[in-house]
């Protein structure tokens, strides 16, 4: 008896509601981030929150897991290749970041001169394309190139009487030619985000500046330095994070070799998880990193605030 | 594996192993769902001939190379042509992008979707096996009337390593083995007589000496190490030796004799000079190119070889030092324990494996058929010379150890490899490091 009065009344109040231009704006916003929220949960907060749980479990995969408390995060301090993983994940992080975001920014400075278009594009493109190629058809160049008796690289150090280096199978050159491999990938990108943050400047500035008699070197510091500060943020935010979880450069190139001289904090969680079917081990290992990531983030964000400047 | 063979040894190992982990996930998902009009669930043993108009839907999880989709899609169509209501999905993934098999089979399992019919290899089998997620096939063998026709055309020598407490569980299609490929005409120039069958270390040792010559970039190499876990294999076996004991229970890299084999690898390239550094060597690239004279594989790069119009070579039994041997990795297909459709899965299995569908595979030339009838077929021996020294090495052959932990063993000894081969370590105190490594997992899966 009562329902239909009541449904009706429900409608009625949802009509009004939508008659306000405010909400409707809110219904719409929500609506568009709905698809990316959703995505998110069970793409990421989903796995990350059953991460969380198997950490405390000795799960093997294929038995159902077993709580063990503490367990796996006290083995992390025990575990000796973790450690080496660390070292080489962090120094990773320190060359690759500072490199990428290095000379892509020289790259970009300089493709942000007055330059014919058709050269423009060219460059561009040229600096480009290696993010655009799969690391896996890259790397078989890289692994020719960098062949310790059969390489071309070598071969021709070899016409300058140096005697080959043992660019992947040494524990001494191999970070570095990892580092060359993901520069010659990712520094592309970089440029093309610090490019566009070089075209927001206005143009006023640099006349201004210029009537003003200022130097190429007084303008860089004092005007496109301070305005591209935001761009940078984002460019070392975005590489630290993607550094950190370094996986596929070196994979491709060395998997993790000579011994453990390459090996990534991400490829030991995954030969942990997935080869030696510890996932419980595996996921504590991941929170680990997730959270070191997450703080290091944090503290990008919180210092920023004394050197990024915004217009 | 050789970028430039397509197909090879160690994707298919990677493959088997993770097609291993896909499956065990497959075991913590919902049952499949039940075919249309699914076929009374059997229990392991066959009770007559499929009926005609059975019906049934099928999922395998499958994989290979570039040739190989052909050739199952038509071993379903003569088999649709005898059951015509049998609806078969392959999960077919193709090895040049062999992640996309792991994944598929995650994603399958996602979707609550575990297979009827897997394709494995002998180093997946028993992970499954000891998780209880494959059938015996041993009562469907038996209780059929062409299964002895199929048993009798398949070497024991690859249906044994395929049982486990007695058990028959993967019905063998293909096998790969390791021989020495060597390059005729280099060895013709270097005035070599080709090697013998029963040649030795020693002989070896001073035929890559002699055709290591030249440098720079018209440098020729005697061998290029054939560095997997697989390929490096034969040397251990060669020795009297292997990285396990016979029963695959425990580490067994403290035997002095692989010291011994290990110490001659790693000489080859440290201090003999005969092979390159094995980090990023591309021996299916130089061995062709005529910088490589001589090299490891078993029968899957030939075809590769051929279509880059390289013809120049010939294949030769293992150098021995202790005895006369080789090492064997088997592929076949497995029905799950969780299928509500085993018997057609057998009938579908017999097709997969049959002469007909064998005979397009070995035409195909990947990998070393599994029957008999067809692996010594004049199609099949066409080509390279001597071939008829792949079925030929069963015999005294050894299948590669593959306990439940194979993907543990495999990284573990290869890790260390890495260093002794790279002299980072020596021999001694990398084996070392390996056995202490490799005791504890060995432990660990006793349990």
């Amino acid at each position: 008896m009562t329902a239909r009065p009541l449904a009706h009344a429900e409608k009625r109040g949802i009509t009004n509601w939508l008659q306000k231009d405010k909400n409707r704006e809110a219904l719409a916003g929500y609506l568009f981030i709905l698809p990316t929220f959703i995505g998110f949960i069970i793409f990421v907060l989903g796995p990350i929150i059953a991460a969380i749980g198997f950490s405390f479990t000795s799960y093997d995969i294929l038995s159902p897991p077993k709580f063990v408390g503490i367990e796996n995060y006290t083995q992390l301090f025990k575990d000796m290749r973790l450690r080496v993983a660390y070292g080489n994940t962090a120094l990773f992080t320190v060359l690759a970041v500072t490199f990428n975001l290095g000379i892509g920014l020289v790259l970009a400075l300089l493709l942000n001169r007055k330059l014919p278009s058709f050269l423009k594009y060219i460059f561009r493109a040229a600096y480009f394309f290696p993010v655009l190629v799969a690391l896996a058809y890259s790397s078989v160049i890289w692994q020719f190139l960098y062949q310790k008796d059969t390489g071309v690289i070598n071969y021709y150090l070899g016409l300058l009487r140096i005697d080959p280096i043992p660019w992947l199978s040494s524990r001494e050159w191999v970070m570095p030619s990892i580092i060359i491999l993901d520069v010659w990938k990712n520094t592309g990108f970089a440029m093309l985000v610090f490019l566009a943050g070089l075209q927001n400047i206005p143009q006023e500035y640099y006349e201004a500046a210029q009537i003003d008699g200022a130097g190429r070197f007084a303008i860089f510091r004092n005007i496109t330095l301070p305005l591209i500060t935001p761009t940078l943020l984002l460019n070392l935010i975005i590489y630290m994070i993607g550094a950190l979880q370094v996986f596929d450069s070196i994979q491709v190139l060395t998997q993790g070799g000579p011994g453990d001289a390459s090996r990534s904090v991400t490829m030991y969680v995954t030969e942990v998880a997935f080869q030696s079917l510890q996932m419980g081990y595996g996921s504590a290992i991941a929170i680990t990193l997730f959270i070191i990531i997450m703080i290091l983030t944090l503290l990008q964000f919180r210092i920023s605030r004394s050197w990024v400047f915004y217009e | 594996m050789t970028k430039a063979t397509g197909f090879g040894r160690r994707e298919f190992l990677r493959l088997a192993s993770m097609a291993g982990a896909g499956a065990a996930l497959a075991a913590c998902a919902p049952a499949p769902a039940a075919a249309p009009t699914a076929q009374k669930p059997a229990e392991g043993a066959s009770k007559g001939a499929l009926a005609a108009d059975t019906k049934a839907t099928l999922n395998i999880f499958n994989f290979g190379g570039e040739n190989d989709k052909k050739i199952y899609d038509e071993a379903y169509a003569r088999f649709n042509k005898r059951f015509p209501n049998v609806t078969i999905n392959d999960n077919f993934t193709p090895v040049t992008t062999w992640s996309e098999y792991s994944n598929k089979i995650t994603t399958q399992v996602a979707g609550g979707k575990a297979p009827d019919i897997i394709h494995i290899a002998i180093e997946g089998m028993r992970l499954l096996v000891s998780k209880d997620l494959l059938l015996p096939v041993d009562d469907l063998l038996n209780a059929d009337p062409a299964g002895k026709d199929l048993i009798d055309d398949i070497a024991p020598q690859l249906t044994d390593p395929m049982k486990v407490g007695g058990k028959f569980y993967v019905v063998p299609d293909s096998w790969n083995n390791m021989v020495i490929h060597y390059n005729t005409k280099l060895f013709e120039k270097a005035k070599i007589d080709p090697p013998k069958a029963d040649w030795t270390w020693d002989d070896f040792l001073a035929t890559a000496k002699k055709l290591t010559q030249g440098e720079g970039d018209s440098k020729v190499w005697g061998f290029g190490i054939p560095y997997f876990n697989f390929g490096m294999t034969p040397w251990w076996l060669t020795n009297g030796t292997y990285q396990l004991s016979d029963d695959w229970t425990q580490s067994n890299l403290n035997d002095p004799k692989m010291l011994e084999a290990v110490t001659f690898v790693h000489d080859l390239v440290q201090v003999h000079k005969v092979s390159p550094d094995v980090k990023g060597t591309d021996n299916g690239a130089l061995f062709p190119a005529g910088r490589m004279a001589m090299s490891g594989w078993g029968h899957w790069p030939i075809q590769g070889f051929l279509k880059a119009n390289f013809k120049d070579f010939a294949v030769q039994y293992w150098p021995r030092k202790a005895k006369a041997t080789t090492v064997i990795g088997i592929g076949g297909f497995g029905i799950f324990k969780g299928s509500q459709n085993k018997e057609v899965a057998w009938e579908v299995i017999k097709e997969l494996v049959g002469r007909e569908t064998l005979q397009a595979s070995a035409d195909a030339g990947v990998a070393i058929p599994a029957r008999r009838s067809v692996a010594e077929s004049k199609s099949f021996l066409a080509f390279p010379p001597n071939s008829e020294i792949f079925y030929g090495c069963l015999k005294d052959a050894k299948p590669v150890a593959s306990p439940a932990n194979f993907n543990e063993l495999e990284t573990i000894f290869m890790r260390h490899m890495d260093e002794i081969m790279t002299n980072a370590v020596t021999p001694e105190a990398g084996l070392k490091a390996a056995h202490d490594e490799l005791s504890a997992a060995m432990a660990k899966l006793k349990g």
